[in-house]
Order: C-alpha cells, then structure tokens, then sequence
C-alpha cells in the first residue's frame, strides 16, 4: 500500500534565524535553539504559513510516498 | 495589468512611497512576496506580545524625524511618544539616568571632562575628512577614557548596527549632529501600536486612494527595455502563476542586492557594480523577553556600558502598554553581531541580561524569542555612510529602504529620508510639507 505524504524541514544553511516562523506557527509545532530551527510534524497542521513568512526561503515542503509494507521513502 | 507605479516590497519604506504616490493621484501596486506586510517594520502578535520584526517599536528622531513628517504629511494620525530622557546608562552595576543634555556631564570624572573638552574643541576644528578615516581612529588619537569611546561604540552599535571602527567619521559626525540638535527633530521615539500601528495605518491610506497591495506575490523580473524600466514579471507564490505587470516607474524597497539580480546585470553601469561588491550589511541580535517588573523606569534607550557587546535595551510597554498582555512588560534588548556563531552570540546577549538586571532576570523575565539578522535579511541592506543613491542609472528605477538611506539618517528615518529624496527625484520636492 502507498499514501502519498508531505514534510516540511528548516533547511538550516538558508536559515538567518529571524524567528518569524516560530512567532506565527499557530499550532507552536516550531521549536528554536541556539543554532537550529526544528518542526515538530506531530504538531504541524500544513498551514504553510511559516513558507510564506520566511524571508529567507528556508522552509521546504517535500513531497514523497510512503510505502507502509517495507517502510521504504521515495522522493 | 497597467499601473503608473509598481512597488516592490511593503517594507516601510515601500507603502510610504506608495501612500505618497496614490496621494498624488498615481494608480499604485505594491508587491509583496511574504505573507505579511511591513518588512522589518512590522509586528507580529505572540501570545498576547507585539513583536517587531526588526525596528524595535523605536523611531530614530522621534515624532519631528523625517519619519514623522511624512507621516504628519499625509495627515495619519499616529502619536509618537519621544524620549523622557537624553541618555540612560547602565555602568557597574549603576543605573545612571540623564534627563537633560547638561547632566551627562555628572557621568564623567574631572579627567574624563577634559578630554571631552578637548573632543568638542577636536571636533569642531574637523569639519571634513578623508571618507577612509573611521570615526574609532579619529577619537582614539587623543581619548583615552574607555568610558567615552565605550559610549561612542554603544551608540553606534545601536543606533545603526555597526562599530565606530566601520563608520567614517564624517558620516558619524553628521548622525551626532542630528542627536545633539533633538531640539529641531527629536530623541527617540515609539509609536502608539508599536511598529505595526504606523504599517495598519499605511496600508490604509494606499487602499483608500485606490492603490492596490498584494502579499505573496514576489517580482522575478524588473523588464528593462533601451535603458527604461516597462514593468515586471510577478508570480503569485501559492498558484505559482507569473503574471507581467506593466508600469512607468518601479520602485525597489528590496536592497541593491536585489534589484541588480531583478534587473539584470547588463542594465546597470559599472560603479553601480562595482560598489556592490563592496557593500557589507549591517547585523545583529535582538532578544525579546516579558517581564512582570518594570526594568527600565523611562521612555528610552538604556545603554549597558560594561557588556561586552554593549547591549541596548528598551521597554515600549512604558509608552504603549497594549504591546503586552496586563501587568507585563516587553523588553527588547538589541546588540550587534559581531561573529556569524549565533550560539555564541545569544549566550554573550542572555549573560548581559543577567549581569545588568541580575536576579530580577531569574525572578521576572521570560524569553518571548531571540532573532538574529544578517546575510539576507540583515539590520541595514547597506551600513550607514555607504549607501546607494535613490536613482539607478535605469530609466523610471528608483530604490528607496535602508540600501539609501541619506547621509546622517539612520534606521527608520534614514528609510524615509530615502523616500523623500526619491520623491525629490520624481519632481515632488515639497509634497511631504503639505498637509492633507
């Protein structure tokens, strides 16, 4: 069986740590350290308004399939 | 679509050429690529707290500044809340507040006067200088009190980002002079409803006079055609749909960096390039953070001499308490980055904080959020005293934000300093005077 799924990752290099997407995420999935900026998908309800409030074009929505029967990803 | 003038970006500088522009009659579009307006100049609510984007709820120049003019100019009203203080400073442990110029002088021992004296009488026999002299290597020639460059540096690091090592000294000269001279413009001011006030109230303006404003929506061309600008290619970032948009005049509130790679580098001449690679931002980190104690008993900026990185620290709750929830404070503390390591930076930031308000920090404070500004979207495009001019050497391009503020304005007021004088350049010399 496959369901197609989405993942949406800071992509760290990119990332100026301004914080934006942390203050706006509605659903507090976003959590920031000193060095790194990490989403929470358990917490993540694909509003995608931390994509569109990221000056920096850091955050990446992915879509890939999941196999659930060998749990292999494919891009 | 035809517009008389599209506007790329909603920074703060963007909607006041904007507002000016649909004030005169222009059909206007600003576009912007994110999903809020106001740049680094706006505030976003987080639990219950205003936080700025970037400009600290805080005005340069206060409510006579060239912010506050064009503001006056088109008739918003937006109470801006100057300064109770010309300087707090926070030395040893001491909280020294100046509430007049002539007070500051108590600050210093009777050594540290005299050279003082000396600096007053140094600097006005150095009316001009050789632009490559920076204002650290003329002060340091014949001060010796810590205390005094310490306070230059503070100032510098907080008012426009960067160390008196990296300013001229003409430059710098001419932002002192504007302070020492707060009678005709003003100290620093916060605006009621914070940073996001002066945007809500903006956007207004320009729909109101039928100008259009549309987020999400980022320029992936400025079209150039024989030397003259015809418009640009716009593509609506949720649809993924480009659109062309055609108009006379495109101004760019996105940084010089920006417009080149818009534009295109065959359409700017050479010393236009050449500068670019020359420019450096300016970068820096702010911590925001609540308190249920009021920390800072003024209107102000405290400066924290002895830290390190000179932190500067402001409570805009003491003007407008509605930036925080009942009974707590917002605090802002701003210093510059003076390395890329930001976990280095946030730990010298946070152990200031504890060694300036010590246990009430443990006690009352909270850290709301720590951002940090650099690379593309740093504190000033360009630092103060290198910046471009409002007209690019394409026909109907003009920049106006903190790429060109105008020598001696800076932050804020340096940005709508810039949009005044690309008005100046448009041929409306005198339109922020005039009342509407």
């Amino acid at each position: 069986m496959q369901i197609p799924n989405t993942e949406i990752t800071v992509m760290a290099k990119k990332c100026s740590r301004c914080a934006y997407c942390y203050l706006i995420c509605p659903s507090n999935a976003i959590s920031m350290y000193c060095n790194k900026i990490i989403i929470d998908k358990s917490l993540c309800t694909m509003c995608k308004k931390c994509l569109y409030v990221c000056p920096k074009d850091a955050i990446k929505i992915s879509s890939f399939v999941v196999r659930l029967n060998n749990k292999d990803y494919e891009e | 679509m035809k517009y008389d003038a599209i506007i790329i970006g909603s920074g703060i500088g963007g909607l006041l050429a904007g507002a000016y522009l649909s004030k005169i009659g222009k059909k206007v579009i600003v576009l912007e690529r994110l999903n809020f307006i106001g740049g680094r100049f706006a505030s976003i609510p987080y639990k219950g707290f205003q936080i700025p984007t970037g400009a600290l709820h805080m005005i340069p120049y206060g409510s006579e500044g060239p912010l506050g003019k064009m503001l006056k100019g088109l008739g918003i009203k937006c109470i801006i809340h100057n300064s109770d203080v010309f300087a707090s400073i926070h030395l040893n442990s001491n909280h020294f507040i100046a509430k007049k110029m002539f007070s500051m002088l108590f600050l210093f021992s009777f050594w540290e006067k005299i050279e003082l004296g000396k600096l007053f009488i140094k600097g006005k026999r150095t009316k001009s200088l050789d632009d490559s002299i920076s204002f650290y290597d003329w002060l340091q020639k014949d001060i010796k009190s810590p205390k005094i460059i310490n306070l230059y540096e503070a100032l510098a690091n907080f008012a426009i980002g960067i160390s008196i090592k990296d300013i001229s000294y003409i430059e710098m000269r001419k932002i002192l002079k504007n302070i020492v001279n707060f009678y005709k413009m003003g100290l620093p001011g916060v605006p009621e409803g914070g940073c996001g006030g002066i945007i809500n109230s903006l956007e207004s303006f320009i729909k109101d006079n039928d100008g259009s404003i549309k987020i999400k929506t980022e320029v992936v061309k400025i079209v150039v055609k024989k030397g003259k600008v015809t418009g640009v290619i716009a593509c609506d970032r949720e649809s993924s749909n480009n659109q062309a948009i055609e108009g006379s005049i495109v101004v760019s509130n996105c940084g010089p960096k920006n417009t080149l790679l818009l534009a295109g580098e065959s359409a700017f001449n050479s010393n236009f390039i050449e500068k670019l690679k020359k420019t450096r931002e300016a970068k820096g980190l702010k911590v925001h953070f609540s308190s249920e104690k009021s920390l800072i008993p003024h209107k102000g900026i405290m400066f924290c001499l002895n830290t390190e990185r000179n932190l500067g620290i402001i409570q805009p709750t003491n003007v407008d308490p509605k930036l925080a929830p009942k009974g707590k404070h917002l605090l802002i503390a701003f210093q510059v980055l003076k390395s890329n390591n930001v976990e280095k930076e946030i730990k010298i930031a946070l152990n200031h904080l504890k060694q300036v308000f010590g246990k009430d920090f443990k006690k009352y404070c909270e850290i709301l959020c720590i951002s940090s500004f650099k690379d593309n979207w740093p504190v000033n495009w360009v630092s103060q005293g290198n910046d471009f001019y409002s007209k690019t050497s394409i026909d109907g391009l003009y920049m106006v934000g903190d790429g060109c503020k105008p020598s001696g304005y800076p932050m804020a007021d340096g940005v709508a300093k810039s949009v005044e004088v690309f008005l100046n350049n448009l041929g409306y010399p005198d339109i922020f005077n005039k009342q509407s």
